[in-house]
């Protein structure tokens, strides 16, 4: 047997169970070479699973430990971490419990989670002294269409169908009523974040399309166009002059420059 | 009218009117300090760093009770009514 | 310049070190756990000012069949080009496999297709890192029927093969040594001292198998330096020389000072131990 083969016999042990490692001779002086292998075994999951439910101290709350548990030890032995830093274990967890069986009883559980999930994200970011407007305003007038703004590291734009902002913060506060209404409701939400701080809040559709946009790193011009597709009243200039006030804006990439002829403040 | 126009029109006029018009903050918003959510709460400023746990010994490798580890009995989504798409 | 005991900076104890800069010899990290934590690296930059910094990797997969993650090297490389510390080491064992990370150091056959693909992989990590890598013994739990060569006789063989420097976790070479049956001193004895470059103590636990009626110890890096460990210490001294020291501490952390008393009672027995006897190297 090559060792790639033996590996993937003692993956398939530590990740699935133990009934994959056949034909494999192992020696553990007076021990059982077996049992010592499940040392390994129950470090993935332990340990994993333990992490997750550290990641997701809201989805915890609003699920309850056993069930997140239960989910938890589903998906480490089917998505395992594909990188050794395990701070970025769990992004694909959220869009997992949507798709959970066990959970169709709670739609908004995705949603919540990858709330949860980007707030973690956010809060251990940096922030970096933002480019004011006054940098943006002496550009020529027909190349600011064509500019793409940086913005700050610590930022995320997430939409939702339920009004998991508001369910998010009574768990922050401590102030969950004993029942609870919960009605359908699109949301559009900014999270920021950096240094151990974090805070999110609501925006309109097309300003969340705007911002969305230009997060993504799409030319001005183009954001606009889809924010503007959607309300017809959106107002692009001031929708501009926000992201500077807002100190969101890192760096201003002029249309000829990819990151040649960045312009900071 | 031209949506493109109306666009850089719209830049243009941001860029040439007085700063002070557009400076219109977003109400404060609450600012949540991550020790209390994304980590054990140790004393520091920065809480949020107990995140990581890269480690090259384990101790869930002993043989510990996972019932040790579950601190949340029940879910709050039991108290929540209607968040159902469809009837149970 | 690291003749004082060293400690593992975990995150927990990050922003009191950085706000009261205690009296700590030098400090090693996990990369891993800054890499993925601007808030954190930005930290570690300040510290990396007034501290020696050593970076102990766990996902630079040295023995894996299936392939170092370069992508996380080039990580780590960017690290350690910012942070410049005095040492840079990892594991002999495996802990990705095909794109997978499976967070645990896995152990490996002591064969020549290990050595072949060790050897092969240490070269090009140093080249990818620009740095020597030091390549440290892992705690085991079993061992594989179709190795050839002892651990120590393999360690042995990739030193020869490739001039590398090795880590000695002497905690490691203790719990392995009773899990498998072997003698710790002896061990000790098997590796070229001129080689060490840095020795490891940790703390463990002992876990009975009444079933079994045996005991395994398990390297959990949560609790103190057990006298055993301390005793195998004196002796690695009295073999290697003096040699840089780091106390390993991952989970239920004690204080930050406490940390150190560890740390100054390393220091304490390795400046006895240079007092003593000359070191017999070999």
């Amino acid at each position: 047997m090559s060792l790639a083969e033996l590996q993937q016999r003692v993956r398939d042990a530590i990740v699935l169970g133990r009934d994959a490692l056949e034909n494999v001779s192992l020696v553990a002086g007076q021990g059982d070479g077996w049992r010592r292998l499940a040392i390994h075994h129950r470090h993935y999951e332990t340990s994993l699973v333990k992490g997750l439910l550290r990641r997701f101290p809201a989805t915890a709350w609003l699920l309850g430990s056993p069930l997140l548990i239960e989910a938890a030890r589903i998906f480490i032995k089917a998505c395992p971490p594909t990188a050794p830093c395990l701070a970025e274990y769990g992004e694909t967890f959220p869009p997992w419990l949507s798709g959970w069986s066990e959970l169709a009883h709670v739609p908004y559980a995705g949603d919540f989670a990858a709330l949860d999930w980007q707030l973690g994200k956010v809060s251990i970011e940096v922030e970096t002294p933002a480019v004011t407007f006054d940098v943006f305003a002496a550009l020529e007038a027909d190349a600011m269409t064509a500019v793409r703004l940086r913005l700050q590291p610590g930022l995320d734009y997430l939409k939702a169908a339920w009004p998991i902002d508001n369910l998010m913060r009574l768990y922050l506060t401590d102030t969950a009523p004993e029942h609870l209404v919960l009605e359908p409701e699109h949301i559009w939400l900014q999270v920021r974040g950096a240094r151990g701080q974090f805070d999110f809040a609501r925006l309109s559709e097309s300003e969340f399309l705007f911002r969305q946009g230009v997060h993504a790193a799409i030319p001005l011009g183009e954001a606009a166009d889809c924010a503007l597709d959607r309300d017809d009243s959106f107002d692009p200039g001031r929708a501009l002059t926000a992201l500077f006030t807002d100190d969101l804006v890192t760096s201003i990439l002029t249309a000829a420059s990819e990151d040649t002829c960045e312009i900071h403040r | 009218m031209n949506k493109r126009f109306v666009i850089a029109s719209a830049f243009a006029a941001a860029a040439a009117a007085p700063s002070i018009l557009w400076a219109q903050k977003p109400a404060e918003m609450p600012s949540f300090k991550a020790e209390k959510c994304y980590g054990i709460a140790k004393a520091g400023q920065n809480d949020c760093a107990s995140e990581g746990n890269n480690s090259c010994g384990g101790t869930s490798k002993r043989n510990s009770d996972p019932k040790a580890w579950i601190y949340v009995p029940a879910g709050y989504c039991t108290r929540i009514v209607g968040g159902s798409t469809s009837p149970k | 310049m690291l003749s004082r005991a060293g400690v593992g900076l975990r995150l927990p104890h990050l922003s009191e070190v950085v706000a009261t800069r205690p009296p700590a010899g030098w400090l090693e990290i996990h990369p891993e756990n800054f890499l993925a934590n601007p808030h954190a690296f930005e930290l570690l930059l300040q510290l990396a000012g007034d501290y020696p910094i050593s970076v102990h990797t766990v996902g630079v997969s040295i023995g894996s069949a299936s392939g170092v993650d370069w992508a996380h090297v080039a990580r780590i490389r960017e690290l350690i080009d910012l942070v410049n510390p005095v040492l840079v080491s990892g594991h002999l064992a495996w802990s990705t496999h095909r794109g997978e990370y499976l967070n645990d150091l896995l152990p490996l056959p002591y064969d020549d297709e290990t050595l072949d693909l060790l050897a092969m992989h240490l070269h090009q990590v140093q080249d990818g890192l620009g740095r020597p890598f030091l390549v440290e013994n892992p705690s085991s739990y079993f061992g594989f029927g179709t190795s050839t060569m002892t651990e120590v006789e393999f360690l042995g063989e990739l030193v020869r093969r490739t001039g590398c420097r090795l880590l000695c976790d002497v905690s490691n070479v203790y719990v392995s040594s009773e899990n498998l049956g072997y003698d710790a001193r002896a061990y000790l004895d098997g590796l070229p001292a001129e080689a060490i470059g840095e020795l490891h103590l940790g703390g463990f636990q002992s876990e009975d198998d009444p079933d079994a009626g045996t005991r395994v110890l398990v390297d959990t890096h949560d609790t103190a330096i057990a006298d055993e460990a301390w005793r195998l210490y004196t002796y690695a001294l009295r073999r290697f020389g003096p040699k840089p020291t780091l106390i390993e501490w991952d989970d239920d952390l004690p204080s930050f000072a406490d940390l150190l008393d560890e740390a100054t009672l390393a220091s304490v027995l390795a400046r006895q131990a240079a007092q003593g006897a000359p070191h017999v190297a070999r």
